[in-house]
């Protein structure tokens, strides 16, 4: 069955089909409006560019010197080593690069079964942009040398004027109808051979790329010079090599590179420039060269690679229709990617420093204006015609068409190694070794007249800040001098000793008892009412140099308490005052011998913690003290039997010389046991911190200092509680101390009062 | 015998003691480190055997005891234990905060229940007909006079006018005159208190010094 490919996207459809059955694209649009089947889809100066060009001038003369050292090198390679194609590829190229061509490989088989209809799966499984090659390259198909079917009448004038080029370089074989599809050199050559060549796995691929045209037309060019057999080989072992125009899936068409395109000037058959000259193809690759020989004799070179793929140069898509005509004139051998270029050649150092011919729109207007055919030669040898201080003005990197949101980072071009050529490359080495040493400012300050008055101010600032300042000499403060202290210690020791020694008080002993004295001795003295063996919590918070004041009053009250019986457990949270408790205790149990104190008495000992410790207390005694002073478990304890809580006490009783103390144990203790008598021995120091709580009824009884003492003797008619040596020594010393105090305050006024008159007499 | 002769070490630091009369001196520099260390010492030994052991090594051999109660105290310990070294002092911070944070609210609630509150009682207890005869109103008025005066002393707020010195009210100026009285004569009793309590142990020093001179006369 007859079948047409489909221009749009080359797949093949039946002959009786007016539209593609895959792309809707109409199949027959050539025969229909007699235009290019692509011309619809490219511009204009595509159009141009699709002009058949003049036949190629470039002779050695007019090769550039590079070019000339390559093809010298390639003829003296070529005929040394004929042809190896298969093994060199494999050998350095990577994997993806040799996946990527492979995919080459089968697209270069493919038309040589030309009958196999494309099966949509396997098109499918291409990428693509393969898919999108193959539709390009199928959709001007009048480029491919061998057209299948397609009668001469049928191509456009601009592949006419190209065949009968072709026909002139050729040694003037006219392209004919029919045989036309096959190149002249393959002409004699059944294409049977090939099918049976080639395996079963390329067969069923389903088209080809016009590169494996250019591939034919070599071999086809070799098969002229060898036998036939010799031919079949050679067109099995070409099936081996990577395709040489596969195009790159990520090339795109900048933008103004479209327009650069687009505003050159058409130049007539006779004045375009040769393909072969166009500096991307001449500057960065490198050819893999299958030398073979043209119809002419020459020896070429066919690279077997691609461009690199930047967008400072050709579109890769632009490089394959170069590419397409070049290997029609086989004038300019393809174009080998810039990366299986083992080391730059000197072909490319001299194309870096080439300008591309699309920046001919920013050149100076004397220099766009030159005539294009200078143009053109300038393109063949760009670097030599330029002159250094035009390349130095305008470096590549400098006019390349950047994108104005790219960064310096990705704006940089790679210069060396193997991705030499790329732009945006991530850096190699640490950006700060990159960077320069920072630049020398000038040190001088301009300073303003305001700003100097500011310094000026600060500086006053602070050096009246560290200036020494000095200080005003304070009077002395008077004190008592060592003569007169001495006197008075000796006075008052005095005073004391007659007192003790005689024996005699000044007054009789006190007669009025206060309200806090009578309740202290009624409240200790009535316990056994309450309870017959009355649980009494004593606390002893004093010092040891304070205990001679109270000590007389602790040891009446405690021995009182010992006659009812009573079961006394002692607690201190002074660490010190556990010793005077139990000297206490031993002391009032000698006044009571049938009292018996290990058994009726307890000493917890010390309570840390004070204020807190004494709250822990009040809320759970039995957890706050587990043992008591010896280590002995205090649970099992005589007189802590049944008592599980503070309330279960019937007194307390504490013995204190600080209101300091005395107040942590109202505070902390008292509001846990409002209703049980709380008595107070306190030294006198202590009895005015203690006297609002005594009025507020917080304290019940309440006995303080040595008058203390001596009222709660005189209340509980003890006899031998009363030591009148004692009370006269203490009677003496107030009244002494008083005088003391009298005369100090009136020497005072006196020195106030005339000052003058001091100063006076020290004149 | 040994009766004798710490009352014979009792009687030479009390003479020590008592030599500060003539001014600083050794023997007086002696009594007192002597007093301070021994204390020390007293109180370290108080500590160890009286809290540390029963507190926090002996529930560790205690089978009975809860776990909370065994391994809070270490806890705290060790915590406290890390403000020696300065890079983990802060971790003392917990154990400092919580003994702060609890002694607080202790002694703050016990003002507020023991002292404040029974002491707003007590000042309306001389106005209430049961307290009528035993202190009387004019007691009560003085009282409640002296009371509001010598807070009024401690009002330290005044109202600023422009151009002149900022100064209370003058009856508030009056009225803490009034409270300054009233401050000076408590402070007056709370020194007479400390005069009284040290005459009484200088009497009893006194006293302890002529019994042992009686007792080496014969």
């Amino acid at each position: 069955m007859d079948t047409v490919i489909c221009p749009q996207c080359g797949s093949v459809n039946p002959s009786e089909n007016e539209r593609c059955q895959w792309c809707l694209a109409p199949l027959h649009p050539v025969q229909d409006s007699g235009q290019e089947p692509f011309s619809v889809d490219l511009p204009d100066w595509l159009k141009d560019i699709e002009a058949p060009s003049p036949p190629p001038e470039s002779t050695e003369e007019e090769l550039p010197d590079w070019l000339l050292a390559l093809r010298q090198e390639g003829e003296s390679t070529s005929l040394e080593e004929p042809l190896q194609p298969e093994s060199e590829p494999e050998g350095f190229l990577a994997p993806d690069l040799e996946g990527f061509l492979s995919l080459g490989k089968e697209k270069k088989e493919t038309p040589i079964v030309p009958s196999s209809p494309p099966e949509p799966s396997e098109s499918e499984t291409f990428p693509s942009w393969v898919n999108q090659s193959e539709g390009l390259t199928h959709a001007p198909s009048a480029f491919e040398a061998v057209p299948t079917s397609q009668p001469e009448e049928g191509l456009p004038d601009w592949l006419k004027a190209l065949r009968e080029k072709e026909e002139l370089l050729e040694g003037g074989t006219p392209i004919e109808s029919g045989e036309e599809s096959t190149p002249p050199t393959l002409a004699g050559v059944p294409p049977t051979l090939e099918v049976e060549k080639s395996p079963e796995w390329l067969t069923d691929l389903p088209s080809a790329s016009t590169e494996d045209k250019g591939f034919e037309i070599s071999e086809a060019a070799l098969e002229e010079q060898e036998p036939e057999s010799s031919a079949v080989n050679r067109a099995e072992s070409l099936e081996g090599e990577p395709s040489a125009a596969v195009v790159p899936p990520f090339t795109e068409i900048p933008e103004d590179l479209t327009a650069w395109y687009e505003e050159e000037p058409v130049l007539f058959p006779e004045e375009q420039p040769p393909l072969t000259s166009t500096p991307p193809l001449s500057t960065d690759e490198e050819t893999l060269s299958v030398e073979s020989l043209d119809a002419e004799g020459e020896r070429e070179e066919f690279p077997l690679g691609t461009p690199p793929f930047s967008e400072e140069e050709y579109a890769a898509w632009l490089d394959q229709l170069n590419l397409e005509e070049t290997l029609i004139e086989e004038e300019v051998p393809p174009q080998v990617p810039a990366f299986i270029e083992e080391a730059p050649t000197e072909t490319t150092l001299m194309s870096e420093g080439a300008v591309p011919p699309f920046i001919e729109s920013e050149l100076p207007q004397w220099l766009a204006e030159t005539p294009t055919d200078e143009s053109v030669e300038a393109a063949v040898a760009p670097t030599a015609e330029l002159p250094e201080w035009l390349e130095a003005m305008r470096p590549v990197e400098a006019v390349a068409p950047l994108p104005a949101q790219e960064s310096e980072e990705d704006a940089r071009i790679e210069t060396s190694g193997p991705l030499a050529g790329y732009q945006g490359v991530l850096p190699g080495e640490p950006e700060a070794l990159r960077y320069s040493r920072p630049p020398v400012h000038a040190v001088r300050l301009n300073v303003s007249e305001k700003q100097r008055a500011y310094v000026a101010l600060l500086e006053s600032l602070v050096s009246a800040e560290s200036a020494p300042i000095s200080l005003r000499v304070q009077k002395p403060i008077s004190t008592t001098s060592p003569v007169l202290r001495l006197a008075i210690t000796l006075l008052l020791a005095a005073v004391l000793l007659l007192g003790l020694t005689s024996g005699t008080p000044i007054s009789g002993l006190p007669s009025l008892f206060p309200a806090e004295a009578v309740a202290f001795a009624t409240t200790a003295n009535t316990l056994a009412s309450v309870h017959p063996a009355p649980r009494v919590l004593v606390g002893v918070e004093v010092d040891a140099g304070f205990l001679p004041e109270i000590r007389t009053a602790s040891v009446n009250v405690l021995s009182d308490l010992m006659r009812q019986n009573a079961r006394l457990v002692f607690i201190t949270t002074q660490s010190n005052a556990s010793v005077l408790a139990i000297t206490l205790a031993q002391q009032a149990a000698q006044q009571v011998p049938e009292y018996a104190l290990s058994e009726q008495s307890l000493h917890l000992g010390y309570l840390a913690g004070e204020a807190t410790g004494l709250a822990a207390f009040a809320h759970q005694p039995t957890i706050a003290v587990t043992t008591t002073w010896d280590g002995q478990v205090a649970s099992n304890a005589l007189p802590l039997l049944g008592i599980t809580g503070l309330q279960d006490f019937d007194a307390i009783l504490l013995v204190t010389d600080s209101g300091e103390r005395a107040r942590a144990w109202l505070e902390q203790v008292r509001p846990l046991f409002p209703e049980r008598p709380l008595l107070i021995i306190a030294s006198a120091q202590a009895a005015p911190y203690l006297a609002p709580y005594m009025q507020s009824g917080q304290v019940t009884g309440l006995i303080s200092g040595l008058v203390g003492s001596m009222m709660y003797t005189r209340l509980t008619q003890k006899a031998g509680g009363e030591n009148p040596a004692l009370w006269s020594a203490y009677q003496m010393g107030s009244l002494t101390i008083a005088l003391l105090i009298l005369l100090g305050g009136l020497g005072s006024t006196l020195r106030a009062a005339f000052p003058a008159s001091k100063t006076t007499s020290r004149r | 015998m040994t009766d004798a002769l710490w009352t014979l070490v009792a009687f030479l630091l009390t003479l020590a003691v008592l030599s500060y009369a003539i001014g600083d001196n050794p023997l007086f520099r002696i009594a007192i480190y002597t007093f301070v260390g021994v204390s020390a010492g007293y109180l370290a030994v108080v500590l160890i055997d009286h809290i540390l052991i029963p507190k926090l090594i002996a529930p560790l051999g205690n089978s009975g005891a809860s776990w909370g109660i065994v391994a809070i105290p270490w806890l705290l310990s060790l915590l406290l234990l890390a403000r020696l070294v300065p890079r983990l002092s802060f971790l003392g911070t917990l154990p400092l905060a919580f003994l702060v944070g609890v002694g607080s609210a202790v002694i703050i609630s016990g003002a507020l229940f023991g002292t404040l509150f029974g002491q707003i009682q007590a000042a309306g207890l001389s106005f209430s007909p049961p307290q009528r005869e035993s202190i009387g109103w004019i007691g009560g008025l003085i009282l409640l006079f002296g009371t509001i005066t010598t807070l009024l002393y401690f009002q330290f707020t005044a109202r600023r006018t422009p151009g002149k010195p900022v100064t209370r009210p003058p009856w508030v100026e009056v009225a803490a005159k009034i409270g300054q009285a009233f401050i000076a004569i408590t402070l007056g009793a709370f020194f007479a208190g400390v005069i009284q309590t040290s005459l009484t142990v200088l009497i009893t020093r006194l006293d302890f010094i002529l019994q042992f001179l009686k007792t080496l006369l014969p």
